[in-house]
């Protein structure tokens, strides 16, 4: 479920690493360049250049970290489980796709709604928002919902809270794909 | 042979309520403890804490709406 730390994946782990690296020596340089330090007697007009030539680097390494930050997002809420896979964590991945699934298919399973896109009432949108977060199991409640909803029974009624949990989960997990792409999270 | 998974599911699953509470419970404390624990242990000794608490939780409103169904 959780990795331990030395078997997360090189790849997402260094880029991390190496842009906080960054990040450091370019605070450390631009420190540099504040009032206090021009104020002084030799405001180090070697430390200014090295400042310009680290910082378009810095601005690339935040671009690449927002781009990679989108496309795992993206992943994560299509398949659930896939954007932590990308980033390396495949314990959580798995996790995270087995949780989703169970839930949305014992929902199905049970018959519970599935809220259209074009729902008139708040209520129905709000549902909509929630199943929809499943991603592409979303769409394959035609599939496993051949005879429509059934909510007549209570069992119909679980469903339909199945099926919204586990939307809500899988966006808790974009949240969390988001957070660890950026760096804010190991 | 997904649509004969799909049909043996859709026979074999005839969970109760309480059954269906406990597969919830499970299922969301697994999901929970990925999300907020992140080392091994800890997420063990969460799934563990949530689910109880789901169940009890879950029992204790029971018994509350108990005279309501009379």
């Amino acid at each position: 479920m959780n990795e331990v730390p030395g078997n997360e994946a090189a790849l997402s782990d260094n880029s991390i690493n190496q842009n906080s690296d960054d990040h450091a020596t370019g605070d450390q340089i631009s420190g540099d360049q504040s009032p206090v330090s021009e104020s002084s007697a030799n405001p180090a007009a070697g430390d200014q250049s090295i400042a310009a030539a680290q910082h378009p680097q810095g601005s690339r390494a935040n671009a690449g970290r927002g781009a990679l930050a989108l496309f795992a997002a993206v992943a994560a809420w299509l398949v659930p489980g896939l954007g932590h896979l990308l980033l390396g964590r495949w314990g959580r991945a798995l996790v995270f796709f087995c949780a989703v699934a169970g839930l949305v298919v014992s929902g199905y399973l049970l018959r519970g709604n599935v809220f259209p896109s074009h729902s008139g009432d708040p209520f129905g949108t709000l549902g909509f928002l929630a199943d929809a977060g499943a991603g592409v199991f979303y769409y394959f409640s035609r599939f496993f919902e051949a005879a429509g909803p059934d909510v007549s029974r209570a069992a119909g009624d679980y469903g339909t809270r199945f099926i919204a949990a586990a939307g809500v989960v899988n966006l808790l997990a974009v949240l969390d794909t988001i957070e660890i792409s950026t760096g804010r999270r190991v | 042979m997904i649509c004969g998974a799909f049909i043996f599911l859709n026979s074999a699953l005839r969970l109760s309520h309480f059954g269906a509470m406990l597969l919830f419970a499970l299922l969301v404390s697994l999901a929970l403890a990925c999300l907020s624990q992140r080392t091994r242990a800890g997420g063990v000794r969460y799934v563990l804490w949530s689910f109880a608490l789901f169940v009890l939780v879950g029992l204790g409103v029971a018994w509350l709406m108990y005279p309501m169904s009379r």
